[in-house]
């Protein structure tokens, strides 16, 4: 949560210096604030601005803390090139800081009596993410960056314009006969669809309220978008073997189940670690991993990982591990030696050209990027993303990923069994033959990143093609007995566009 | 002075403004109906002597507080009704100037028998220049800036304040004191506080330090709309300081006013500008605030007591003011989609021609209005704006260097992105400020008495 929920605040400046007072509006959140609102946090808070040291004075008597903030106001009042040259505005800026909720806490009217009504804008519970209803999901995949914590993907100075080709025009069959684009989008509760052949855009249509400039929920999509980023690593020499040891990365994984297995098994899903991704149940592991992380509890996820068995030798054997990608994260993260959303940001998000600022999630407030669910990012640069894919990883002539990484990528390191299409019938339903470095391989040989509710990047890289379906698929307590399954009817959709755009080098 | 119930003496005192520029309205309002002992007037920031002593250079009868004049037509004449007397530090780096004013209004007036002070000797530049002292900021040497020094004064204490109360001053009129001494030195002459009583000079000081802000702790700064609603700003009244002998402070408002004196406007100012609670330096005490108790005893009435204190310093400290230079700026604004994209390709542009023209600068800053010019882009925020405006400022050896970057965003019009429009450019000499400390014996306060 905001720190603004919990104190208030006033900056003064004498000189070159600025000091922060913080004053919760409970005093009884004192020893809290005391505990979350240390001088190392609010010097990590203000690096940028902040270039001496950050001392916290404590006033236990009154409840508040007083911080002193050395070479902050860019020379001082008089001499600072800032347009706020008192620094006025920093007590805003310490109360946009996440901090945990204090313990038993509830929200409070905190309005006086007789104050003015104020409009207030309720969110969506984020510990419910996977259980909403369809009206929360419309809504609420737009504003994951207002729920949990973030970091944002920055993109570069100035956009890379699309190149537009002409409306692809189509009809595709269902159970209940022909159907439009129009219809695919109603009937499948899309918010956005992107079609891209031969590097020119040919379909664009959002629904459900999207706007361009929405960074929608990535759900799992975003675990192929990490591992690309390992491979990005790999070729820039900060990993230095798909086969190297996770734990010469993230050296704490010692004496755990984690000990023997490699980059190239948590790419592939094949650590052998047991783990269960129900995610109906909330006991299962996939339910108190995302329980960690709603609370945000730094090191939560770590002490959970840290705590699974082995259940099969590493490399043997396939399963669907939310906690195998977040681990790849941490890999990143020890390797590039800088947060995994502003590698992101410079080595695709700005050569791509992006045009909005995308968003990972944190495990904790200012903590590790969540590498396998819930980022935010814009059609059109899911768009982008997909055509650097079919670019090989080259941009302007300037290779990204390593020679032939797309091809390693896209072979099956593993192919579904009758049993795993039995006991994931998304297997069936989308088509999907085996698994590669964290893309689903579909039967026609296309690299596809698959998440929840409906999220899908396709990249037939034979066709030049590349499809994204972004969209708010009703979960099982909120659909009817009779209705069509949605991820099969994306697959005929996606034989249609292949179909009515013909076969490539046109 | 009110003699309460049990034969204590409560003195109050009302701030009638908190800097050189704030409103005059609430001070007349507390002159009216505040029942006020005194009236005390804080305007005097760090750099506003700086600006003073340039304003003395043009003309040796200017350099005084600018709104001195508008403040003294409008208050005399309800000080003549009421009896209160006036403090302040309007005189900045000329108050014999203004106490000269001051009588001359007075005389316009038809207010015959008014005492004015005039308190002087905080001016330290030819002490200041012969010393070898250091910056306290930077830990230069005085003399790396000695042909660019325009003022040095330091922070005096109560003594002069108290001299010219002694001789029945209706107005004191000072240049640089501390903040907290214009209100100290009242109370040290009302209840005849021993100047080596520290415990009540620190409780001395956080009244003054409570009130020097006026508006500050009566609702002002403060309002977070949703989550510290404040009614009525428009109307904002200024605080009254209730003291008891004992040095029990309340901190109050007039009936009718807007704002608010609550346990968190009082927080708020209590830790406003202060480091260490435990080390408030002042020219007559070291305050120690740390075990002060804030308890709401009232409607807009604060009670906070428990300030202590310990022996003075051996130093005062001097501000220094020295021209550094220029800052030249241009502003120019971009709208709709791509607008942040044009003013960052705008921005591109001017850096370019900067370096093409051998534009010789110092520092540059390049910010986008809406997006990343206050806390920069880890902070700022990543949502696309409808409007964007963009800000170049540099800081130059030259008037004539900053004018060429002002043209330089002005020269966008025709040569920049597509529908830039709104542009406005500045150019100001920089004064900067910095500390040192002299020995106090080299400054000492002196009191001259003008009459009406």
């Amino acid at each position: 949560m905001k720190l603004r929920e919990l104190a208030h605040s006033r900056t003064g400046d004498k000189g070159n210096r600025s000091n922060i007072s913080l004053i919760p509006y409970d005093p009884t959140h004192y020893q809290h604030l005391r505990e979350e609102v240390t001088a190392e946090r609010v010097k990590a808070h203000f690096r940028d601005i902040v270039h001496g040291a950050v001392e916290r004075y404590e006033l236990p008597l009154i409840h508040s803390f007083n911080f002193v903030l050395d070479e902050a106001l860019g020379g001082g009042v008089s001499r600072s090139l800032s347009l706020d040259t008192h620094g006025k505005a920093l007590s805003s800026a310490l109360l946009e800081m996440d901090v945990s909720a204090p313990p038993g806490y509830a929200p409070k009217h905190r309005v006086a009596a007789g104050a003015v009504a104020t409009p207030t804008a309720h969110l969506p519970k984020a510990e419910d993410f996977l259980l909403w209803p369809p009206n929360v999901q419309a809504y609420g995949y737009r504003i994951v960056d207002k729920l949990f914590n973030s970091r944002p993907i920055r993109k570069g100075p100035s956009p890379r314009p699309l190149r537009y080709g002409h409306q692809l025009e189509l009809s595709y069959q269902t159970a209940n006969g022909a159907c439009s684009i129009a219809d695919f989008i109603d009937r499948n509760a899309l918010s956005g669809l992107l079609v891209l052949k031969n590097g020119q855009v040919v379909l664009e249509q959002y629904g459900l309220g999207l706007l361009p400039s929405d960074r929608w929920s990535t759900m799992s999509t975003v675990k192929s978008i990490t591992a690309t980023l390992v491979g990005v690593a790999l070729y820039d020499g900060a990993i230095h073997s798909l086969d190297d040891s996770v734990t010469k990365y993230v050296p704490s994984l010692l004496g755990s189940a984690y000990e023997e297995v490699t980059v190239k098994h948590l790419l592939t899903m094949t650590s052998g670690v047991a783990w269960n991704e129900d995610y109906t149940d909330k006991q299962s592991d996939v339910n108190r991993y995302s329980k960690s992380l709603a609370d945000g509890v730094p090191g939560g996820v770590f002490a959970l990982l840290k705590a699974l068995a082995r259940e099969h030798e590493a490399g043997t054997h396939w399963r669907y591990n939310s906690g195998d990608t977040f681990l790849l994260g941490a890999v990143l993260r020890s390797a590039i030696c800088m947060p995994v959303a502003d590698y992101l940001s410079r080595k695709i998000w700005q050569p791509c050209g992006m045009e909005f600022d995308a968003f990972y999630t944190l495990e904790s407030p200012d903590g590790l990027e969540i590498g396998g669910s819930r980022a935010g990012i814009a059609l059109r640069d899911f768009g982008r993303f997909a055509q650097f894919m079919l670019d090989d990883g080259v941009v302007d002539g300037k290779r990204l990923l390593p020679d032939g990484w797309n091809d390693d990528a896209n072979r099956h390191a593993y192919t579904f069994s009758d049993a795993d299409r039995a006991l994931m019938p998304q297997i069936a339903s989308g088509a999907l033959a085996g698994y590669g470095y964290s893309w689903w391989i579909a039967a026609d040989g296309a690299m596809t990143a698959v998440g929840f509710a409906g999220q899908r990047i396709y990249i037939n890289r034979a066709e030049r093609l590349a499809i994204v379906t972004l969209g708010a698929f009703p979960q099982p307590g909120y659909r009817g007995p009779d209705e069509h399954d949605r991820v099969a009817e994306v697959v005929a959709f996606t034989e249609a566009v292949k179909s009515a755009l013909g076969s490539s080098g046109a | 002075m009110i003699t309460t119930d049990n034969g204590s003496r409560i003195v109050r005192l009302g701030a009638g403004a908190g800097f050189a520029r704030d409103r005059i309205e609430p001070a007349l309002d507390l002159a009216r109906r505040g029942k006020l002992d005194y009236l005390i007037f804080e305007c005097l920031a760090e750099r506003t002597i700086a600006l003073a002593q340039q304003q003395k250079q043009k003309s040796p009868e200017l350099g005084y507080d600018p709104m001195f004049e508008a403040r003294m037509r409008a208050v005399l004449p309800i000080q003549r009704e009421q009896g209160f007397r006036i403090v302040t530090n309007m005189g900045a780096v000329n108050p014999a100037a203004a106490g000269r004013l001051a009588k001359a209004i007075a005389e316009e007036l038809n207010i015959s028998g008014l005492r004015i002070a005039v308190v002087e000797g905080d001016d330290v530049l030819p002490q200041v220049k012969r010393s070898s002292t250091r910056f306290l900021e930077t830990g230069d040497p005085l003399s790396t800036r000695s042909n660019e020094l325009i003022a040095a004064n330091a922070y005096l204490g109560v003594a002069g304040i108290c001299e010219a109360l002694e001789a029945e001053a209706d107005i004191v009129i000072c240049g640089r004191v501390s903040d907290p001494a214009l209100f100290l030195g009242p109370l040290v002459h009302e209840f005849g506080w021993s100047m080596t009583d520290w415990d009540r000079l620190g409780t001395g000081t956080l009244v003054g330090h409570m009130l020097e802000c006026a508006g500050q702790v009566t609702g002002g700064y403060f309002a977070d709309p949703g989550y510290k609603d404040v009614a009525d700003l428009g109307h904002l009244g200024f605080p009254i300081g209730e003291v008891s002998a004992a040095g029990e402070l309340v901190v109050t408002k007039l009936p009718g006013t807007g704002g608010c004196v609550t346990a968190a406007t009082c927080k708020e100012q209590l830790i406003y500008e202060i480091h260490d609670p435990r080390a408030y330096y002042q020219p007559d005490v070291i305050a120690d605030f740390s075990e002060v108790r804030i308890e709401e005893v009232g409607q807009d009435r604060v009670r906070l007591t428990g300030a202590k204190g310990s022996p003075r310093p051996a130093d005062l400290k001097v501000s220094v003011a020295y021209r550094d230079g220029y800052i030249g700026e241009g502003q120019i604004s971009y709208a709709g989609a791509g607008a942040a994209a044009k003013a960052r390709l705008a921005g591109d542009i001017v850096r370019q021609r900067l370096a093409l023209a051998k534009v010789d600068i110092d520092e540059l800053k390049i910010d986008l209005i809406g997006i990343d010019s206050l806390h920069g882009n880890n902070l700022g925020g990543s949502a696309e704006p409808y409007e964007v405006r963009l800000r170049v400022a540099a800081r130059v050896k030259t008037q004539t260097l900053a004018e060429a970057v002002a043209r330089e965003v002005e020269s966008l019009y025709t040569n920049g992105p597509a529908g830039g429009g709104g542009v406005a450019h500045l150019n100001r000499e920089v004064i900067a400020v910095q500390s040192v400390l002299l020995p106090r014996e080299q400054a000492n306060a002196v009191v001259t008495i003008l009459e009406a």
